[in-house]
């Protein structure tokens, strides 16, 4: 299997300007030096709070903002290096569904003119060859195509979300980047969106990077997932392994924080909980990251910071305590 | 668009106010547009005519508004005056929107050194009083129709360029330009397309109440005998003509400056109708205030 | 512990005026808290959880208008004049979705609080101080002192939240209504808020209404849940009772369509439709049209509750049958 994705060594730094002239105090470390390969007709995750860093990673990726360093690979081309006309074959290759459709879709297009340009900055066709493809995108992602005349704030949240999706869709992307793309949506809403991006993923071949804060959204759609904490992945692995054998303690903190509906599920769990919060991404701790909230933390976890330690070929824990962390075994 | 005028309707039912403003200015539209065709005495309204024998006659039925010091009817020349003074309106209202927008919307989507440049050359404008300005450059200019029009533009569109400023910067950071970037869209589409339309609402209002504003400037610009040249029978220059005589010939200045006031409150309630209109929580506001609760 | 009820919602029924028309956000409630418990109301948007909450923290906006009776420990809250409510509004307290919102930007915690505190108990600036030094250790915020001195900006979420806790509690609460109040935050935090407000319920003998959306949290907070959905309580019963054996199909399909973490990928249930516009809901059953038990017979019943076993009810025409 070939990488169709690759991000070497990532970094992003945002610099903190204050006083009168704007003087440069400091950086926000978002993305602090990220790897991971993402292979085709797969889905990986890039999970975290808020200030880890994986929205950051992912607009890295959608060429949104230019990263301070580091590399991103696109079927082996690196894509910060990119001439006017490849840019157009990235775009056209990677597209993006965001999390509130009532952000992303501009309020004052019609739904069908929302698609169409889409399709006409990437292809050549007659009028009519894009209005029966706007009805065929429409009636994929199970919308009527009386929908088409529609301005987006009319549409209620399922709806809108499955207009984003059937736009980003309508240049025939080969990776599709996922930014939470059902927080802003109800339960039951939910439910239909992720069982459609099952679906399109199937039929379509498609690769998915989901970014997201909720990790039963990632146990549902996932096949790999990277742990991210104040910009460092702190552990990656396929999603059983990581799920079921949580290696580092904020992965086993993260996993037993989700609220567990079913009442016999959650008798047997026992909690973990994190005390505190974050730092500051401006000054992260010395040595782990996790040090300062880490609940095993010893001495030697603030002298350095340790490297992803492998624990099989597919699962790597940011951990010195890994070998013994499983058991404390959160989640069953 | 007919969603639009329904709701436009039921807003001017629910606000009363905002029906008279339509019904005014409509009207004075209309008289603007017709007015070429249904003056009685269009000599005396292009202020063609002398006629010692009917200086200063008062108000009668032959003459509804009376004569002035040159004997020409001021009924005439104030119906012919709507057509000057709301193309003054529309016209600087206009002229301003065509170089505040673009200017507001490349400072606030590009951003940079560029937005920084453009934003300084607005304030610059905008450290004068406007109508100083305004003053100075038409005294510069000359008189004439179109350059007071030019004038009044130049002291005003900074006002709109930094609305559109404040809103485009904003508006950048949406989801939805984020989305139109990674479909490959180019900027200049997406500025235009995506970003404009989004921060027009704000522009809208504000230019139907200016453009009353706009009426009153210019008449004082003409008031100050650096506007519109005579015999253009522009109110401001009517009120002006007047002015000298007021004592015993009221008329001459009383209905040219009805006619301006009535104009300037008719756009001011439309405005005002328009503005709830376009921003839903005040329209519910309004409603809640309507309904007692 | 002391049992009975406290807090009687009857027949209530809410209704939003607005421009695009009267919204039937609640319709015909009924609910019975009992001195201590911990109720939840769980929901989707749309479906009159929040309202329902507003409305027993007598904190309803000017534009909607309730009917029915909310009685608390014997009296009619809705039949109140304002003087009156203004007692009640201490006893019955409310945590909101956006800590920011508690709290107004321009002035610090500290003198939130002892506003509060001065306001409701009448005492000195000093002894207030103290108190409100006090309420902030109660919801485990460290560096009291600091928290007191500090703009609501300068608090992160999580300790905002907690702030915006400890002012709810300042006026010496029975009853505390929470909606939403860890949605914004992040899961580790929400953990700590969740089990903060648990510990808080315990100690204080809090009598607990928490208004969610999330059915995880129902089921780890609280003890009994109703189930909304637009604006009708379809389903009531223990927790426990109605996440594992669901009666209303409303809430049986809802508990299908989370993820779960212990069933990885298996394929979620989703609901077909939409919400019916609440402005002009169906005569009968909310969920009919989206229901696949739905009848022909059973669009046009009205809605009716049954009990369904000790301390359960639902709103079905399936259970009809069924003998309490």
């Amino acid at each position: 299997m070939s990488a169709l994705l690759e991000v070497r060594e990532l970094v992003k730094y945002f610099p903190v300007k204050s006083g009168l002239f704007g003087r440069t105090v400091g950086y926000v470390k978002a993305v602090d030096g990220v790897s991971f390969k993402v292979h085709e007709n797969t889905v990986f995750s890039l999970v975290g709070e808020s200030g880890s860093g994986k929205t950051t990673t992912l607009k890295c990726i959608l060429k949104l903002i230019e990263p301070t360093s580091g590399e991103i690979l696109l079927e082996g081309r690196n894509v910060l290096k990119l001439r006017r006309r490849e840019v157009k074959w990235f775009r056209r290759n990677v597209q993006a569904v965001f999390q509130n459709p009532f952000l992303s879709l501009n309020p004052r297009m019609k739904v069908k003119d929302l698609i169409v340009e889409s399709i006409k900055t990437h292809a050549d066709m007659t009028d009519a060859e894009v209005l029966r493809r706007v009805n065929d995108l429409l009636a994929m992602v199970g919308l009527p195509s009386t929908l088409a005349n529609q301005y987006p704030p009319s549409l209620s949240g399922g709806q809108a979300q499955r207009v984003a999706i059937a736009r980003a869709l309508s240049i025939e992307p080969k990776l599709l980047l996922l930014d939470e793309p059902t927080s802003a949506l109800d339960v039951s809403v939910q439910a239909q969106i992720l069982n459609l991006l099952v679906e399109l993923k199937e039929r379509l071949k498609l690769t998915y990077v989901l970014v997201t804060h909720d990790l039963s959204v990632v146990g549902y759609l996932s096949d790999y997932v990277a742990v991210m904490y104040l910009g460092r992945i702190m552990e990656v692995g396929s999603i059983d392994e990581v799920f079921n054998d949580p290696r580092h303690p904020y992965t086993q903190a993260l996993l037993s924080s989700i609220p567990e509906p079913d009442p016999n599920a959650r008798k047997l769990r026992n909690k973990l909980a994190l005390p505190g919060e974050p730092p500051s991404p401006i000054n992260p701790p010395r040595g782990c990251r996790l040090s300062s909230r880490c609940l095993y933390a010893s001495s030697d976890c603030v002298i350095e910071e340790p490297d992803l330690i492998k624990v099989s070929d597919s699962h790597y824990v940011r951990c010195i305590r890994a070998s013994e962390n499983h058991l404390l075994g959160a989640s069953s | 668009m007919i969603a639009m005028f329904k709701q436009y309707l039921n807003a001017m039912r629910r606000n009363p106010m905002g029906l008279i403003g339509l019904i005014i200015v409509s009207s004075f539209v209309v008289m603007g547009l017709l007015a070429p065709y249904i003056l009685t005495r269009p000599e005396d309204a292009w202020g063609l005519t002398y006629d010692v024998g009917k200086r200063f006659k008062p108000p009668s039925l032959e003459h509804l508004f009376g004569t002035d010091e040159c004997g020409r009817d001021v009924f005439n020349r104030v119906l012919l005056g709507t057509r000057f003074s709301l193309m003054v309106g529309v016209g600087v209202v206009a002229l301003s929107l065509a170089i505040g927008i673009p200017i507001g919307l490349a400072a606030g989507y590009v951003g940079g050194k560029l937005g920084t440049a453009l934003m300084r050359v607005t304030d610059m404008f905008l450290a004068f009083p406007p109508l100083l300005l305004a003053i100075a450059l038409a005294a510069t200019f000359g008189r004439g129709l179109f350059n007071t029009m030019l004038a009044l533009s130049l002291s005003w569109w900074p006002w709109y360029s930094r609305l559109i400023y404040i809103q485009a910067s904003s508006v950048k950071s949406m989801p939805f330009v984020d989305a139109a970037k990674v479909v490959g869209l180019s900027e200049l589409r997406i500025m235009f397309r995506h970003v404009l339309p989004n921060v027009l609402t704000p522009v809208i209002t504000q230019a139907t109440l200016d453009i009353g504003s706009a009426i009153l400037e210019a008449s004082a610009l003409s008031f100050l005998g650096i506007g519109v040249p005579p015999p253009i029978p522009e109110w401001g220059l009517l009120v002006s003509s007047g002015w000298q005589t007021v004592s015993r010939a009221w008329w001459i200045s009383f209905f040219p400056g009805l006619f301006i006031v009535v104009t300037v409150l008719g756009f001011n309630l439309l405005g005002d109708v328009v503005k709830e209109l376009m921003d839903p929580r005040l329209r519910n506001l309004m409603a809640m205030r309507r309904m007692r609760l | 512990m002391s049992g009975g009820s406290l807090l009687k919602v009857l027949g209530l029924t809410i209704n939003y005026y607005t421009l695009e028309g009267v919204v039937k956000a609640v319709r015909n409630a009924s609910l019975c808290v009992n001195r201590g418990e911990s109720i939840c109301i769980v929901g989707e948007s749309g479906s009159g959880k929040s309202t329902l909450g507003l409305a027993i923290s007598l904190s309803l906006p000017r534009n909607a208008v309730a009917e029915g009776s909310i009685i608390y420990e014997g009296v009619d809250l809705l039949k109140l004049n304002p003087l009156e409510r203004q007692k009640y509004r201490g006893e019955i307290s409310m945590v909101f979705q956006d800590p920011a919102t508690t709290f107004s930007p321009l002035f610090t915690i500290g003198e939130h609080l002892i506003d509060i505190l001065r306001h409701r108990f009448r005492v000195s600036r000093d002894e207030a101080v103290v108190r409100a030094r006090e309420l902030l250790r109660k919801v485990q915020l460290p560096d009291q002192d600091r928290v007191l001195r500090a703009y609501p900006h300068e608090l992160s979420g999580g300790m905002l939240q907690r702030a915006a806790i400890a002012a709810a509690l300042a006026t010496d609460p029975k009853v505390l209504v929470a909606d939403e109040p860890t949605t914004m935050l992040d899961v580790t935090t929400q953990s700590q808020i969740l089990e903060l407000i648990k510990v808080l319920k315990r100690e204080l003998d809090l009598t607990l209404l928490f208004i969610t959306h999330n059915l995880g949290i129902a089921s780890e907070v609280c003890n009994r849940t109703a189930v909304m959905y637009a604006g009708v309580i379809v389903e009531e019963g223990s927790t426990d009772e109605v996440l594992l054996n669901p009666l209303h199909p409303y809430t049986a399909k809802l508990v299908k369509a989370v993820p779960s973490l212990t069933k990885r990928r298996e394929r979620l249930s989703h609901i077909p439709g939409m919400l019916p516009d609440l402005r002009n809901p169906p005569a009968g059953c909310p969920f009919a049209e989206r229901c696949e038990f739905t009848t022909h017979y059973f669009d046009y019943s009205p809605v009716k509750h049954v009990e369904a076993g000790p301390g359960r009810r639902v709103a079905c025409i399936l259970y009809s049958g069924v003998k309490a």
